[in-house]
């Protein structure tokens, strides 16, 4: 079993990316499925005019081709019908798992805008995939709603990203009752209560504790509405002291969050990503200047007047 | 003005860029100025048009031409009387007598989506499926456009998704106490009662319900193409690129950029697209021009979204050295074509 490269889980770094689907997933090229074709990883997905996702799926685990196939992305399972979750595509996968010795890494959900905006996009109880995988080392889903974790343990997972219009408290809680002991990238979408992103400060403080995942280097608190709250609970929490990497990207991170991000002191973080902000140059350029790499970077056709200020994905 | 006749009258609202403009693009051509008919005085003495070639061009954005054709006043950018004012604007096109660039009773089509969605289909050609729309609740789920009947510019346009725990509209319209108006922002409607009284509003005045097409997605937003065709052949083009359900430029859109999306389609199925434009317009016989709207899908497919009887305002756009205006006179002056 091949380990994924730790760089190759940052699957969607700006915010441009998350209207496209992937290009490269796990570290690999992303091709639309296509039985004719071998080397890639595909994508099977069911157009709005066309539901074949998991005859797709099905077909493709019966062919030679699944054996080696290191990862899986799931694109829209719901062309038309927002009220549909993935269980017939979980079910698929679960019951091929002897056609996938090799998968490592699966995309639940590389679902753009056009098809079906985040925050309508229905997810399922992805534990199943847990169950069914136990060589699996990533996990990334999209979609808040209905996502859950009934039994969220795993021996090898290495990484896990879950992309949101917004996250259930729940859901945030549930990782503090989890056992991920190889767990390297963790990535959440807070998102904005709008849109079901219920998690308080509160809720993450036993991921800040620094009692759970040993092998953390990365976590991403991103697209969070609450992201200034968010930089605050962090610049002095446990965890930090053995982060490499700090991401709150993507939300309605301000000059109040900058203030306090400014105060960072970690022995091991080098990196600090804080790409689509609102923060002012004044202090980008002083938080440019801390010993780290960091990333204020905004994508040109971000509205930065205060009344529309608001996270990447809220829809 | 050969091989037409010797003179073109323009009949619109004199007031309105688009008469103003086209005017100087004729004296520009060295072409004597046009006569000018106001909707005003056609509609007091539709005898002053006779024996002329005439150019119809839009009788919006003038409320006094609005409250004649509705038959009430309404207010400004209020969207309310759509049968009505289509129903008056087709009687008002049939007592055009003389003989029009772009016939009377396809601008009259052209005003109807439904009516076009048939032609097309009838046609073979690619539309997203349609249909009169009903109280879409009726269903448990779904996302669909909503469109006007008798709309134009986005006007009452509404992308509506639901399921059984939420709706959401969005729309370039406000909801006010006495009534919808027209919006130069998109806003996005959340709450059941206000999307309900939304639709209460339009669906009487009718709406085809569409398929929700989603659309190829480029660095900046989805696109979809406005594809003028004048005589026949797509001239000036311009993709419109959109990071909401609605591509209309006044929305706050943006142009996107023609070779990004000819490299991400493929020179192939650009040219498809561009077919599609012309054998959209070709439905129409009768019309010089026409400007056509092509949604290209996520997997680059076209299809036809709609046809625009004054679909020509794009200013700024050259094609082939010439302006769309340009093109269109270019067109009228061609001694190849038969009249």
């Amino acid at each position: 079993m091949q380990a994924i490269p730790f760089e190759a889980f940052g699957t969607v770094p700006t915010e441009p990316d998350i209207f496209n689907h992937c290009q490269r997933f796990a570290g690999f090229p992303v091709e639309d499925y296509d039985p004719t074709r071998s080397g890639v990883v595909f994508r099977f997905s069911s157009e709005y005019d066309e539901d074949h996702l998991v005859p797709d799926l099905e077909a493709f685990m019966q062919s030679p081709a699944a054996a080696t196939a290191p990862a899986v992305v799931i694109g829209c399972w719901q062309p038309d019908d927002s009220s549909e979750p993935p269980d017939k595509v979980i079910a698929a996968l679960t019951a091929g798992r002897s056609h996938l010795p090799a998968l490592t890494a699966i995309y639940l959900g590389d679902v753009v805008r056009e098809e079906c905006e985040m925050s309508w996009i229905n997810q399922s109880d992805v534990s199943p995939l847990l169950e069914a995988f136990p060589q699996l080392q990533y996990l990334r889903t999209r979609g808040g709603e209905g996502l859950a974790l009934g039994s969220p343990r795993h021996q090898t997972l290495r990484a896990l990203a879950c992309e949101a219009g917004g996250l259930d408290a729940s859901f945030i809680r549930s990782l503090a009752i989890s056992d991920f002991p190889n767990l390297e990238y963790l990535e959440l979408w807070l998102g904005t209560d709008d849109y079901g992103g219920t998690a308080t400060v509160a809720d993450l403080q036993p991921l800040l504790s620094g009692k759970l995942f040993p092998r953390l280097r990365y976590l991403g608190l991103r697209n969070a509405q609450i992201a200034d709250e968010v930089a605050a609970a962090v610049v002095d929490c446990p965890l930090l002291q053995r982060l490499e990497i700090l991401d709150l990207s993507l939300g309605v991170l301000t000059n109040t969050g900058a203030e306090a991000l400014l105060k960072l002191q970690s022995p091991s973080l080098k990196r600090l990503d804080l790409h689509y902000n609102y923060i002012s140059q004044d202090l980008i350029g002083r938080l440019e200047a801390l010993p780290l790499n960091v990333d204020a970077s905004r994508p040109v056709t971000m509205d930065l007047s205060e009344e529309y200020r608001f996270v990447a994905v809220g829809e | 003005m050969s091989p037409w006749g010797n003179n073109l009258t323009l009949l619109g609202n004199p007031e309105n860029r688009r008469i103003t403009e086209f005017a100087r693009e004729m004296s520009e051509r060295g072409l004597a100025p046009p006569r000018c008919v106001s909707y005003l005085d056609f509609l007091r003495d539709p005898s002053c048009l006779a024996g002329d070639l005439v150019r119809i061009d839009s009788p919006g954005e003038n409320e006094e031409v609005a409250s004649e054709l509705a038959g009430a006043r309404l207010q400004p950018g209020q969207i309310g009387r759509l049968r009505e004012y289509h129903a008056g604007f087709c009687a008002l096109l049939q007592r055009v007598e003389a003989r029009c660039l772009n016939a009377p009773r396809d601008i009259a089509t052209m005003f109807d989506k439904w009516a076009c969605h048939e032609r097309f289909v009838q046609a073979g050609l690619p539309r997203p499926r349609s249909e009169i729309a009903r109280d879409p609740f009726t269903r448990p789920a779904g996302r669909v456009f909503l469109k006007p009947l008798h709309g134009s510019s986005a006007s009452g346009v509404c992308a509506l998704r639901w399921n059984h725990r939420r709706v959401e509209l969005t729309a370039p319209i406000e909801l006010a106490p006495d009534g919808l108006f027209n919006s130069l922002r998109v806003r996005s409607y959340t709450k059941r009662a206000e999307v309900e009284r939304i639709l209460g509003e339009l669906l009487p005045q009718g709406m085809i319900v569409e398929q929700w097409i989603p659309k190829l997605t480029l660095p900046g937003g989805a696109v979809d193409l406005r594809v003028l065709v004048i005589a026949g052949r797509a001239r000036h083009r311009v993709v419109r690129q959109s990071r909401h359900p609605m591509t209309n430029l006044h929305l706050g859109n943006r142009r996107g950029d023609e070779g990004e999306l000819r490299s991400a389609l493929g020179e192939e199925r650009f040219e498809r697209a561009l077919e599609l434009a012309e054998r959209a317009a070709a439905c129409f016989p009768d019309s010089l021009y026409a400007g056509v709207d092509i949604l290209i899908d996520t997997a680059g497919r076209s299809l036809i979204g709609e046809i625009n009887a004054f679909g020509d305002l794009l200013p700024g756009l050259v094609h082939e050295g010439e302006t769309p205006y340009g093109a269109i006179l270019g067109a009228c002056l061609d001694p190849s074509r038969p009249v």
